[in-house]
Parts: C-alpha cells; sequence; structure tokens
C-alpha cells in the first residue's frame, strides 16, 4: 500500500499543476542555487529553462501515466484472447476438412464485412485522429472475429456430421502466430511500424507499443488457463451445467489474477521503458517524458545534473513497480 | 536426432514467410506515393513525354500496376482492376466514389473520358483546366454544386467541340451522385491474381538480398551491409559471451550463498541495476567517463578502424557495459534458480555421499546441469540485443544496423528500415535455430530421445 502511496504522490505531483513555467536563465544553474530574482533551484536548470525537479516530476507523472493506461489496454485485449485460447484448449481449434473450409470462408466473409466493406470509414476516422481510427479498426476486428467464431463452430458441427481423416491445428497455427510476434526485437517492429505513418505523435506510439506487447501476455494467460481448466473443480462445475461464461468468471479468474497482475507489473516497467527509449531517440513529438530529458543531457554533457536525476526518478520508478510486482508474488503465494 | 534438426530447419520458413508478408505491407503503406512527385512536375510545366517516361521507368521499377498480393476479396459487381491505376490518390478516390455511389462501369467510363480530355487540354496548353480536372479526379468530398461549378469553369473558353464534351460529362457526373450501391456489391468476391503481382516479385528478389534503392541516396540499399551486420554482432556477441561468463559465476556464487547476508545484497545490487534502461546507464558512462571536466578515459563514441588498436579497444568499453550490465541481471536470476534446483537433486547428494569435495560436485554436476536452461534463453538474449543496439548505437555512434534503422526513420527511408526489419527477424529466426541446436549438444535427453521439447 505504501509503495502505491508513493507511485500515486510521484505521478501527480506536479502532473496537476499544468504546463510547466519557464525561467530567464536557461541551463547554466547548477543544483542548488538562486536566480537573481530568489527562485531557489534544487536540482538545477533544464536547457530551456525550467525547474529541473518540476521538470523530473512532471515528466515522471507522464510516463507513469502512459505506462499504465497502455497497461491496461494490452491486459484487457492480452487476458480476453488468452482465455478465449487456453478456455478454448488444445484440441477444440482442430478441424476437419469442412471445418478447415468453413473456417476459411468466415475468414474471408469476416475480412470482408469487418474491413473491406468498412475501409473508407475506419481511414475517415484515422483522418480525423489515430484514436477514431483505433476504434473503427477495433470494430473491424470485432465483426471479424464474430464471423470466424460463428462459422468455426458450423464447421465443428460439419465435421461432426461428416467423419474424415484430414486434420488441421488451427489453433497451434495461432500460438505459433503469437509466439512470433513476441519473439521478433520489439523497438525494430515498432520503428518498421512507424514508417506507415506520417505523423509522431504519442497516442500512435502508444498504440504500436500495445500492438507488439500483448501476445506475451496473451500467451501467458493461455498457459495459466490451460493449467487451471484440468483442475476436477472446472469439471464438476461443467457438469452442473454452468455456462462457460460463468465457469470464467467465478471461477478461472479469481484463480489466475494474482499471477496475472506479477505479470502486469512487469510489463509496466517494461512499456515505461521502451516508451523512455523512444522518446530518448526522439521519435516522439512533444515528448514531455523522461526520455527526452535523457536526450537532451546526452548532447550537453557539460552540465551533468541534466542526465542524472531524471534517470535517478526513472530508476526509483521501476524499482518501485518491481517491488510491487514482488509484494503481488509474495501475496500470491501467500493465498 | 536428424528429424529434429529438419524439424527445426523446416520451422523458418513459415516465420521468414510471416516477417516478408509484414516487411511488403510496410513497404507498400508507406507515406509518400512515388508517383505523387512524378505528377507535381506537369504543374510545374515539364515536358509530357519526359514525366510519361519517368512514370514508365517507376513501374518497371516497382511494379506499381500489377496486383499487390496473390489474391484479393473485390466486392461484387465492383472493380477487379483498381491496381492499374497508379497514383494513389486517384485510386482511391475513385474507390470511394464506388463505395458511395456504386455502379463501378459507369464511374471507370466517367473518369476515363475526364482523364483523356484533361490530357488533351494539357497538350493544348491549357495548364489550369488540367489542374481542375485533375482536383475532380483526386478528391472524392466534392459535392454536386462543386464539380458543377469546375466544369463550368474550364467549358468557359473552350471550343464547341470540346465543350459538349464538358456538358456531357457533367450530365454523366450528376447521374452518378444521384446514383446508390447495387444490393448485390455488398457480397464479397474473392479473386486469383495469378503470381504476377507485387509480392511474388518483391520476395523473389528479397530472396537474392536485393531490397531495392535507397529513397534517399538512389544506392542499392544493401550496398555495404556487411560492415553494419559485422559492426553489430561484433558488440552483441562479445557483450553476449561476457555477461554469460559473468552471470554464472555471479549466479552461482548467490545460489551457494542463499539467504546470507551477501546474497541479499547482490539481490539488491540487481535489482539497481535492472532499473536502469540502457540509454540511462550509456548516458551516465558518457558524461562522467568521457568528459573532461570528470574522467577523460575513454572516446565518447566507438572508433572503427582506427590506427591504434588499443584505442578502438579502449572505445568498445562504453558500449560492451552498456550491452552486458543490461542482459545480466536477468541472466543471474536465471543461473540462480537453476542452480538453486540442481542442488537439490539426488544426484548432487549421491555425489557428495560418495565423498567428493564440495567444489569437485559444483563444477562437475553442478554447473554443468544448471548452465543448460540458460542456454534456452540464448535466442531472447539475441533478440533483446538487437532491440537494445538501436538505442545503444546512438549513444555510441556505432554504426551498426541499429543507427541505419534510425537513420531510415529520420530520413523517411522505407526500403532502408525493411532491410534492417528483415534482417532481424533473419536473425530471430537464426537464433532460435542456434538455440535449439545448442539445448540438444547440451542435454542428452533430446540428443537420444530425439522427441524434441
Amino acid at each position: 500500500m505504501i509503495l502505491f502511496a508513493i507511485i500515486l504522490a510521484i505521478s501527480t505531483a506536479r502532473l496537476v499543476g499544468g504546463p510547466l513555467e519557464k525561467f530567464q536563465y536557461p541551463g547554466h544553474l547548477a543544483p542548488g542555487s538562486f536566480d537573481g530574482e530568489g527562485n531557489f533551484f534544487p536540482l538545477g536548470t533544464s536547457m530551456d529553462g525550467k525547474d529541473m525537479l518540476e521538470a523530473i516530476l512532471y515528466g515522471a507523472g507522464y510516463s507513469i501515466w502512459l505506462g499504465l493506461l497502455t497497461s491496461i489496454f494490452i491486459g484487457i485485449l492480452g487476458m480476453s484472447v488468452g482465455v478465449f485460447l487456453g478456455y478454448q484448449g488444445q484440441k477444440q481449434l482442430d478441424f476437419g476438412l469442412f471445418g478447415l473450409i468453413s473456417w476459411v470462408i468466415g475468414l474471408v466473409l469476416g475480412w470482408f464485412y469487418g474491413f473491406g466493406l468498412r475501409k473508407y470509414i475506419i481511414r475517415e476516422a484515422a483522418e480525423e485522429g489515430i484514436l477514431y481510427g483505433l476504434l473503427e479498426t477495433f470494430w473491424g476486428l470485432v465483426i471479424l472475429v464474430l464471423l470466424v467464431f460463428l462459422f468455426s463452430k458450423l464447421g465443428k458441427w460439419l465435421d461432426q456430421r461428416f467423419k474424415s481423416s484430414f486434420r488441421i491445428k488451427v489453433g497451434e497455427g495461432i500460438i505459433w502466430l503469437l509466439q512470433l510476434l513476441d519473439s521478433l526485437p520489439s523497438i525494430i517492429l515498432i520503428l518498421s511500424l512507424m514508417a506507415i505513418f506520417r505523423e509522431r505523435s504519442l497516442i500512435l506510439v502508444m498504440s504500436l507499443l500495445a500492438l507488439t506487447s500483448w501476445s506475451q501476455l496473451a500467451l501467458l494467460t493461455r498457459g495459466m488457463v490451460l493449467k487451471e481448466i484440468q483442475l476436477p473443480y472446472i469439471e464438476a462445475a461443467k457438469m452442473l451445467g454452468m455456462r462457460d461464461i460463468r465457469i470464467i468468471l467465478n471461477h478461472i479468474l479469481p484463480n489466475i489474477i494474482s499471477a496475472v497482475a506479477v505479470v502486469m507489473a512487469l510489463l509496466i516497467g517494461r512499456i515505461i521503458i521502451m516508451e523512455s527509449a523512444l522518446g530518448f531517440l526522439e521519435l516522439i513529438e512533444g515528448h514531455d517524458g523522461i526520455g527526452g530529458m535523457l536526450s537532451v543531457a546526452r548532447k550537453h554533457s557539460f552540465y551533468p545534473w541534466l542526465g542524472q536525476y531524471p534517470g535517478l526518478m526513472l530508476a526509483i520508478i521501476l524499482i518501485l513497480i518491481y517491488l510491487i510486482g514482488e509484494s503481488f508474488k509474495v501475496f500470491g503465494e501467500g493465498k | 536426432m536428424g528429424k529434429f534438426i529438419l524439424n527445426r530447419i523446416l520451422l523458418i520458413f513459415p516465420t521468414l514467410g510471416v516477417i516478408s508478408l509484414l516487411a511488403f505491407f510496410i513497404s507498400i503503406n508507406g507515406p509518400q506515393d512515388p508517383v505523387e512527385g512524378v505528377l507535381l512536375q506537369v504543374i510545374e510545366g515539364e515536358e509530357l513525354d519526359k514525366i510519361n517516361k519517368d512514370i514508365q521507368h517507376l513501374l518497371d521499377e516497382q511494379n506499381l500496376d500489377k496486383p499487390s498480393f496473390y489474391f484479393s476479396i473485390l466486392r461484387f459487381g465492383g472493380p477487379d482492376s483498381l491496381h492499374k491505376i497508379i497514383f494513389r490518390k486517384e485510386r482511391r478516390s475513385a474507390e470511394k466514389f464506388y463505395y458511395r455511389h456504386g455502379h463501378w462501369k459507369k464511374i471507370n467510363q466517367f473518369r476515363s473520358q475526364l482523364s483523356s480530355l484533361r490530357t488533351q487540354l494539357l497538350q493544348e496548353g491549357n495548364g489550369e483546366a488540367y489542374q481542375i480536372l485533375s482536383s475532380v479526379l483526386t478528391s472524392p468530398d466534392l459535392t454536386e454544386s462543386q464539380i458543377t461549378k469546375s466544369f463550368e469553369v474550364v467549358g468557359a473558353d473552350l471550343t464547341k467541340e470540346l465543350k459538349t464534351e464538358v456538358e456531357q460529362l457533367e450530365v454523366l457526373s450528376k447521374e452518378i451522385l444521384s446514383l446508390k450501391p447495387e444490393w448485390y456489391s455488398f457480397f464479397p468476391y474473392p479473386k486469383w491474381h495469378g503470381f504476377d503481382n507485387r509480392y511474388h516479385i518483391w520476395l523473389s528478389k528479397a530472396v537474392r538480398f536485393d531490397f531495392g534503392k535507397s529513397q534517399v541516396s538512389k544506392q542499392p540499399v544493401t550496398q555495404n551491409w556487411g560492415k553494419f551486420i559485422s559492426m553489430t554482432l561484433r558488440f552483441t556477441l562479445l557483450a553476449v559471451i561476457l555477461a554469460y561468463l559473468l552471470s554464472i559465476l555471479i549466479g552461482a556464487w548467490m545460489a551457494l550463498n542463499e539467504g546470507k547476508i551477501q546474497e541479499r545484497f547482490m539481490n539488491a545490487v540487481l535489482v539497481v541495476i535492472d532499473a536502469m534502461p540502457s540509454f540511462w546507464l550509456g548516458t551516465l558512462l558518457l558524461i562522467f567517463l568521457a568528459n573532461p571536466h570528470y574522467c577523460d578515459c575513454f572516446d565518447a563514441s566507438y572508433l572503427p578502424g582506427d590506427p591504434d588498436f588499443f584505442r578502438e579497444l579502449a572505445s568498445m568499453v562504453m558500449p560492451l557495459i552498456t550491452y552486458t550490465l543490461g542482459i545480466l541481471v536477468a541472466l543471474s536470476r536465471l543461473m540462480k534458480s537453476s542452480m538453486l534446483k540442481v542442488l537439490g537433486e539426488d544426484y548432487i547428494r549421491t555425489a557428495r555421499a560418495k565423498g567428493l569435495s564440495l567444489p569437485k560436485v559444483i563444477v562437475r554436476h553442478g554447473l554443468r546441469n544448471a548452465i543448460i536452461p540458460m542456454l534456452g534463453s540464448v535466442a531472447s538474449i539475441l533478440v533483446w540485443m538487437l532491440s537494445g543496439s538501436v538505442v545503444i548505437e546512438r549513444i555510441f555512434s556505432i554504426p551498426g544496423l541499429g543507427e541505419r534503422i534510425m537513420i531510415g526513420v529520420e530520413s523517411g527511408d522505407v526500403p532502408v528500415i525493411l532491410t534492417v526489419f528483415v534482417f532481424a527477424g533473419l536473425f530471430t529466426a537464426l537464433g532460435y535455430f542456434l538455440m535449439d541446436l545448442l539445448i540438444m549438444w547440451a542435454d542428452p535427453r533430446i540428443r537420444i530421445g530425439g522427441k524434441g521439447e
């Protein structure tokens, strides 16, 4: 609880106060010095004349909240896919000949109605703002998944009616794809995907970050769910005629949530590092996070306080997040 | 065993297939339309022949007029050769027109008439009318009155023949604007394009490491590429070896001192190192070790091929520290946990009971078995290094793959970015293959059982 309070304090300390004030003397004031008008700068001033302490607190809040928001998004996406794949089990996504044909038809129809017909809706929304574009893409994805799901159910039914010796493992293919996405070097993947876009806005970078790092969580969640559904009480619940959604919400999720929380804590740390790294590479426009401050510091090694304190703040944040993750672990084991 | 290796080799190909699909998708969706730059010359008053020649050159080089993939999912009764319209803005505009009003045949007729009229006017030297008609072709959101107005402006001072043509177009446009899409156009229609498509051509070139020309320097992208790769691999491999040696020592030491005060202290040190991302560590090293004010021990950037060999070696120290510390923590923790597991095994107790001394047991039986899980992380470590190289090479100005992709991103040079991406994917696939081989070599259960996993 104390750790949470510290994180919350750091993250909100300066973020609520509005934009930063610029002082007269840019970049020359060492830590612990006064300027001519009696303003005191405990950590010196930054290159463009901001109070370093304020700027660091602002950047820290910025980084933490961005990491948190992105991780929540990744958490929802990764966990739902993971729970779905895990609950379906290994065998559910194996298809016979008819099942495969039906699955492919579902894929084609889903692509057509989700994206082919809605191309202009998505493109127009993306021109309005990347967030709207993402929302429309998400709806397209929902249509795609629904249609594929419906047709794979139909395919299952057809497979049961007409037995065939042919077997293809679509589920394993999906998992292989997720593993591949997880194994590619993430920063290089993000930089390559950025080549499509002309803009370098924060929201774009965050969505690319989310897009490239949800697969790990999905795979981990899937593993946990697979382990969980082998336990006898799930079978008992199925025997009692409980519906799938109720089993997932009431029995599986509460049992895996503490393990997921540990992974999520690690994920938040990783997202903050990645976001700062991209800021450090000056790939985010209008970036006020710690990464951007460090990239300034690299160019002016004459003034060491530019680099020392922002990085120190980042390290403190990361250690706090690590400790929170550890306490989740202890909490999970204690239960 | 042979089957296991074959299986792993075969698994590389689908991996590369997915990577190539992704890379191709990025390459055709770049923010810049290559045709647009050429067409802009029309407005600047360039000769029509030269422009046609340029466009033909572009077509030969990039196959822009071919379908992009083996098949596409079209709309029933809709356009099936949209890829022939090479100017992206015009293509999107035509597509959007169809999306709103259906009846592709009429739209196509309107478009072809309009563009032939446009060329005719340009040949007569009427550049203004050409631009107005072009704007009708490229902007799909014009209202009926706007289109009528632009036709009126164009038709105002034309000969009688051309004027009737303009009027015909005006009537046609009004007809199209009043239409709604046909009911059957809401059904999909898959079409097979055959092997003469852009992806196929791109892939067959990429297999021969031909990734086209850089958009900035106009040189083949893969020129001097061996240098960049060797530069990145040099640091990566050295750092991997260093980190493995160090982490085996640290991990084993921590496992042997489990629970003691020095182990706790080491653990805390690892947590602190873990919280220092490479960009901060690199910046700190730069500030304190390559700064005349504190300690001018090392050069601020890597000096490849410096005549003084020891100076080059010294300039490698700071990047190597940054690389190594970046992976040291995870590896040490892994080594510690696997060593702890091994120390609890029966065979260690047996060896001790046999009367072997503790150091001998640890080195002979403990370390050897504890290293196997470490080998399993080689591939992911290599991948992490590739990601990290983007940042670290920027800090220490090392001309490697990571710096290359950054230059590509900064100048919007898509072929350069994609080449790095494909190479990174290739290294990833090879890294995982190498890892499987290493595990197989180290773990007799796989070597003899031949099943894998």
